[in-house]
Order: C-alpha cells, then sequence, then structure tokens
C-alpha cells in the first residue's frame, strides 16, 4: 500500500514531492503527540514558574535564595540533557528496583513511559524558563504603579489582584506564546529517547522508503505550520491585552 | 491636624532627614520648599510609609504611630487617611479614567461599585474631564493624567494629601490647569502639603511655607514672611536663586 | 554495572569531555560570525524592502523560526548535496561537521536578520533626516550615524542569541558529531556509565553560559553610555 504514496524508494536519487506527502500523512498521525508534549509542560510551566517568580520578586526568606541559586545553575543547561538525564535517572533505578518489586518492573515495561518521562523533562525545562519570563514580566511594571496602590490604602495583595498582575500579564502574553513555540520545536528533542512524535513519525515512514530528506521536510512543514498558528494567535491575544 | 516629630531617614551613610518636625493645622494648606536633595521628597514619603523613616512619630488625627515600629495594620490605617499625587501621575495603566478613581473605593475602602461610580464621575467632573471617562492614561496628556491623579486622591476624602512636585513633570504649558485644580482643592478646605517649585502657587495659595535645606527644616512662615522677609542668609539665597530662574514677579 | 552514579567518574571523564569542547567553541564562533554577516545582508534586503528578495527572506525567517533545530541540521545534511548536485559539485564525502556549521550559520543568520532590523528600525527616523540634512549621502548615513546607534540597541539581545546558540549546539552529537555530548555518549557505551559523562557535560554548559552572560553583561555596561 506504501507503494500507491511512494512509488520510486531509495534507488531513485530524484527528489519526490511524493514522498514527502506520504510522510507528512504518517507524521500527521503524531500530531496530538507532539501537542501533549508543549502544551502539559506550558501549563505545568505557568503553575510552578509563576510562584519562584513571585518569591524571588518579592525576596521571600530562603525560598528567593533557594530559587534563584537554582534557577540560574539550571537556565545554563541544554533541553536535550534534561531529557537524557532525566531518562537515564527515571528508568535505571527503575531497572534495580524490579528485581525486588513487581511494581517498578511494570512501571518500566509501562507502554509509553518514554512518552512520560519527555512531559516531564519538558515541563522542568518549561518551569525553568517560565519562572524567568514571569519575574521580567513582574519587573516590567513600575515601582510607582506599587506606590499609588499603596498610597490609596490598598494591600499588597490587593495591589498584586487588580492591578501588577493585570499590567504583568499583558506584559507575559506574547512572551508566554514565544515560550510556547520554543517547547513546541523543543519537544523534537525527545526523539533521542525514542518518543512517537510528529519528527519519529516522520522518520518511520523513511525507515519504510529510505526518504530522508522528504521526511524531514514533511515533519518541518508540520512544526512550520503549527509555529506560525500560534504566532498568530498570540499577535491577537497581544491586541486584546493591550489597552492601547 | 497632623503631626511629625523628630523624623531620620538615611539612605546607606547619606543622612537624608535629620530630625525635621512639622505641624499641620486641619484644612491648612503647607509647601515646603527647598533646593533638590534637600530632603523634601523623601519626608511626603514618610509619612505615607513609601519609604520607612528610621526614627521619629506620626500624629493623624487620633492615631498615633512611631515611624520605625509600625505594623502592617497601622501602615495601612495611615494610608487610607492620607492620599498622594505623585510627581509622575503613576495613574494604573491597565485601568481608565474613571477606573483609576473607583479603586481605592471599592477595592479599599468597600465602597459600593455604583456609589463609588457617582463619587468618581463628580470628582472627574469637578476636574474638568467629564469627557475622558473611559480614557485610558496612555491616551491622557500629562496634565490630564494628573488632574485624574488629584481626582483620585480628592475621592478618597483623605485627612491630608500629599503632593509631590505634581506639576514638575508637565509641560510648561500643561502646569497652568494642574495648579488651577490644586487651587480649588485648597478652596474645598481641604488640608495638604505641598512639595513643589512653583513660586506663585506657594505665595498666592499656602496658608504655611516651610523651606528646608541638607534635611533639616530651616525656616517656616507665613507666605509674606518668607517671601518678603526671609530671616536665614540660605533662604534668601534660594529664593533669589529660582526666583530669577523662574521669573515669576511676586 | 555498580553504582548508579559515581563521583570519582566525573573526574575521571572531565579531562575527556573537556577536550572536544573547542568542537562546541567552534560551532558557536563560525555560526555567529558568519550568521551575523548573512544576517547583516537578510536586514538590509528587508529593510530596503528588495522586491523578490524581500518576500523569500520573509519566508526564510519564518520557517528557520519555526522550525526545530535538529529538522534544519538533517534538512542541509541531506538536501544541500542534492540540490550541489544540480550545478554539478559533489559533497557527498564532506565531513559532517561542516553540514553541522552550516546549518547553524543557516540557523543564527535568520535571528540575526532579525535583530539587527529591529535595532536599525528602531533609530529614529530624525536622525536619517538630520543626517541628510547636513549633506551625508544614504551610506554615510547608515555607516555614521545609523548603525552606531543600532548596535547599542542590537547588542544585549546579541548576546543572549549568543548564550541560545551554545545550547542549541548541544545537539550536534544526534548528527553523529563528536562534541562533548557525543563524547559522554560513546564513553557511555563502552562503560554502561552514563550519567556521569551527561552531569560533566551538564556543567561544563553551565560554566560556559555563566561566563559568557557575565562577559556580556560586563561589556553591555562598558560600552553603552548610560
Amino acid at each position: 500500500m506504501f507503494e500507491r504514496f511512494c512509488r520510486k524508494g531509495a534507488e531513485s536519487v530524484a527528489f519526490d514531492v511524493s514522498c514527502v506527502w506520504f510522510s507528512f500523512k504518517v507524521a500527521i498521525r503524531y500530531l496530538h503527540v507532539t501537542l501533549f508534549l508543549s502544551v502539559i509542560p506550558l501549563a505545568l510551566g505557568v503553575a510552578l514558574g509563576t510562584p519562584i517568580a513571585v518569591c524571588r520578586k518579592f525576596r521571600v526568606r530562603i525560598a528567593s535564595q533557594v530559587a534563584g541559586a537554582l534557577i540560574t545553575f539550571l537556565k545554563g543547561i541544554p533541553l536535550v540533557l534534561y531529557v537524557l538525564i532525566l531518562n537515564f535517572m527515571i528508568l535505571k533505578p527503575l531497572d534495580k528496583l524490579a528485581e525486588y518489586s513487581v511494581w517498578a518492573d511494570k512501571l518500566r515495561l509501562m507502554d509509553k513511559i518514554e512518552y512520560y518521562i519527555g512531559i516531564i523533562a519538558l515541563s522542568a525545562y518549561a518551569t525553568v524558563v517560565i519562572s524567568e519570563t514571569m519575574r521580567s514580566a513582574l519587573n516590567s511594571v513600575p515601582d510607582g504603579q506599587y506606590e499609588a496602590c499603596f498610597s490609596i490604602g490598598l494591600t499588597r495583595g490587593q495591589a498584586l489582584r487588580s492591578i501588577v498582575i493585570p499590567q504583568a500579564l499583558a506584559f507575559a502574553v506574547p512572551v508566554l506564546c514565544n515560550n510556547f513555540i520554543g517547547l513546541i520545536k523543543g519537544s523534537s528533542i525527545v526523539y533521542v529517547i525514542g518518543v512517537l512524535d510528529i519528527l519519529n513519525g516522520a522518520m518511520t515512514s523513511a525507515q519504510i522508503n529510505y526518504r530522508f530528506l522528504e521526511a524531514y521536510i514533511a515533519a518541518a512543514l508540520i512544526y512550520w505550520v503549527l509555529c506560525i498558528s500560534v504566532e498568530r494567535a498570540s499577535w491577537i491575544l497581544e491586541k486584546r491585552f493591550k489597552k492601547r | 491636624m497632623i503631626q511629625v516629630k523628630g523624623v531620620r531617614k538615611s539612605f546607606g551613610k547619606n543622612e537624608v532627614l535629620k530630625g525635621v518636625d512639622l505641624n499641620v493645622k486641619k484644612g491648612e494648606v503647607v509647601v515646603i520648599l527647598g533646593p533638590s536633595g534637600s530632603g523634601k521628597t523623601t519626608l511626603l514619603r514618610c509619612v505615607n510609609f513609601l519609604e520607612i523613616a528610621d526614627d521619629g512619630d506620626l500624629t493623624i488625627g487620633d492615631l498615633s504611630v512611631r515611624f520605625k515600629h509600625a505594623t502592617k495594620k497601622e501602615i495601612l490605617r495611615v494610608r487610607r487617611r492620607t492620599a498622594m499625587v505623585f510627581q509622575n501621575y503613576n495613574l494604573f495603566n491597565n485601568k481608565n479614567a474613571i477606573e483609576n478613581v473607583m479603586e481605592g473605593l471599592v477595592t479599599a475602602r468597600k465602597v459600593p461599585a455604583a456609589d463609588a461610580y457617582a463619587t468618581a464621575k463628580k470628582e472627574l467632573d469637578k476636574v474638568g474631564l467629564s469627557d475622558k471617562y473611559d480614557a485610558y492614561p496612555s491616551q491622557l496628556s500629562g496634565g490630564q493624567q494628573q488632574r485624574v491623579a488629584i481626582a483620585r486622591a480628592v475621592s478618597l476624602n483623605p485627612e491630608v494629601i500629599l503632593f509631590d512636585e505634581p506639576t514638575s513633570a508637565l509641560d510648561p504649558e500643561l502646569v497652568g490647569e494642574v495648579l488651577a485644580v490644586m487651587r480649588a482643592v485648597a478652596r474645598e478646605g481641604i488640608t495638604m502639603i505641598v512639595v513643589t517649585h512653583e513660586m506663585s502657587f506657594a505665595h498666592d495659595i499656602a496658608d504655611h511655607v516651610v523651606f528646608m535645606d541638607a534635611g533639616v527644616i530651616v525656616e517656616e512662615g507665613t507666605p509674606k514672611e518668607i517671601f518678603t522677609n526671609p530671616r536665614e542668609a540660605r533662604t534668601k539665597q534660594f529664593l533669589d536663586r529660582i526666583l530669577l530662574k523662574y521669573d515669576y514677579s511676586i | 554495572m555498580g553504582k548508579l552514579f559515581d563521583v570519582a567518574l566525573v573526574f575521571e571523564y572531565m579531562p575527556v569531555i573537556l577536550s572536544r569542547f573547542p568542537v562546541t567553541l567552534l560551532i558557536v564562533s563560525t555560526s555567529i560570525i558568519g550568521g551575523t554577516l548573512l544576517g547583516f545582508l537578510i536586514a538590509l534586503v528587508r529593510l530596503y524592502r528588495v522586491p523578490v528578495l524581500n518576500p523569500a527572506v520573509v519566508s526564510y525567517i519564518s520557517f528557520i523560526r519555526g522550525t526545530p533545530v535538529i529538522i534544519q541540521m538533517f534538512l542541509v545534511y541531506y538536501g544541500f548535496p542534492l540540490l550541489l548536485l544540480q550545478v554539478g559539485i559533489n559533497i557527498n564525502r564532506w565531513d559532517k561537521l561542516y553540514f553541522v556549521l552550516i546549518s547553524y550559520m543557516l540557523n543564527n543568520a535568520a535571528f540575526m536578520a532579525e535583530i539587527i532590523r529591529s535595532a536599525i528600525a528602531s533609530v529614529p527616523a530624525g536622525q536619517t533626516e538630520a543626517a541628510h540634512s547636513v549633506g551625508l549621502s544614504g551610506f554615510q548615513t547608515l555607516r555614521r550615524i545609523v548603525l552606531p546607534q543600532a548596535f547599542f540597541t542590537a547588542f544585549p539581545a546579541f548576546g543572549t542569541r549568543v548564550v541560545n546558540t551554545l545550547e542549541s549546539t548541544s545537539l550536534a552529537f544526534t548528527l553523529g558529531i563528536l562534541d562533548m555530548l557525543g563524547q559522554a555518549q560513546a564513553i557511555g557505551v563502552r562503560t554502561y556509565h552514563l550519567l556521569e559523562g551527561y552531569v560533566v557535560v551538564a556543567l561544563v554548559f553551565i560554566a560556559a553560559s555563566m561566563l559568557l552572560e557575565k562577559g556580556f553583561a560586563w561589556m553591555e555596561r562598558r560600552l553603552i553610555p548610560n
């Protein structure tokens, strides 16, 4: 059945558009995997990164120092190392534990475990990146806004809720969209631990017909369209958040 | 009545306020003059707890606090009896004019939204912005923004309004409209402490003029005493310089 | 296979893996230098709206920004030889490193073009008008008035870009380049000790990116008035 889409196979050198189409159709079936691999880390990153940023902004004792030191360190580590290190740190202990516990053995051989590891690694990375986004968003609100809040008798919580956070959000939304695009592209890295996402899906089609270039083009097109869509959505959101 | 006693404040090694006393009677307009760096802005900010003074006492009506030991609750109580107008307006950028005025009423004072809306409307009308209810700060001129800020302060019906160089950031042609609004506020009998370089305003409106230099009050008195017959050399020097610079005829 | 993590091995692997750091540096430096030059040309195409080239360049930038570096790298690896074969040049025997250098350079060109373009666009039109009013030519205006001002605007973004490039070079190993990560994997395959190697690579990246960030912050303070 594959020949129907891509007749020529490896022996033909010339570039073949029909093979791109074939790979495209295989790869698009894994669209949801890439989406989960980027949306879940984005959400977790916002949920975990925001409190970290708030701690650091308001110099909460101990927590802000610990978070500050940790983030400065983790910021320097490339995403691929998050994936490789967490993959190792989760799978190897499970291998050892499997000798003693059935539960660990089951977990280790669980369907799609590499997929969950990918989500964990991307979420850790996203938390670091987004905590920095949120910190600069909080810093983007001038001190005068806090002072005006205090001068009319608002508490810090009230100031945050009705003045600071809405303004910080207007700053953060376009940056978060950029972070999201970064996560969509970055999620392709999980192919090094064998997660079947768009990129790996395209590769499986190439393993049938050895048309690698065509497969990569197909994958690239899907990522491109995804990222452009997010960018467009970002513009619309930005306009809505911006009060002139 | 507002009473500040023995307020001291240092930033690092630099002592900005070296024990300042200030008494303001109810309904009085006090203008604080002085060269830049004399500590007059810091004094205002200490009264509103935007800076925490190192020493001294503050009394507003029946409420007395020590600057150094003020609890969060006390600070909030002081702030709810005072209001401030800033040099660079500090309107809330995410709120339009009417929301800016309503914010303190609704969130801090728990006034019902409908009442707050009516009050805000009334105050904006008084400062001549009845056509700008829905305008965001970025759509207003500096003079208009400052008038909204004054409406925001007045609407809270505070025991005192602190003005921190309210016209310094304005283009010269916009200064007049803000001063006119401030004159109107003074005529209403609201207690005001004003830091400014506008000599004509000080001369015409102030009940009491305070001259500060290098963290202390050098001289104080009625506008007439200070402007026509200053006792201290430093006051005289400052007035000569500033009157020359601004070329006002008094 | 013993312990999960052996600290002693970290010290043992450190020099071996560090000896591959020059490969990373080579990729970063060539791609930044080449990318900046190419990016400058692309920025000019966009600023002067050169017909035909401008829309092509816009799509190019969008493509580079919208696709993963890994894919770009493999596209260059498989696509470039095919393209050059059309004009009779055979580069099938090229070392893989060249393809990596080219792809990172093409990648940076797009990002640099955007940085340079927005920096030049941020210089107020009044500056150009003033320069014309005192009789400077278009090129003189660009060289003497606009570019020096744009440089200060672009500098912080340029620094961020260099740090990002450093981190993204960690993907070169997927093409089989023996850089630090490639070396760590080679050791891992031999000894079954992967984690120690990864930790070494992570430490080197942390140190290098911190140094770069500090360096750029320092230069920014030195170079930029106010």
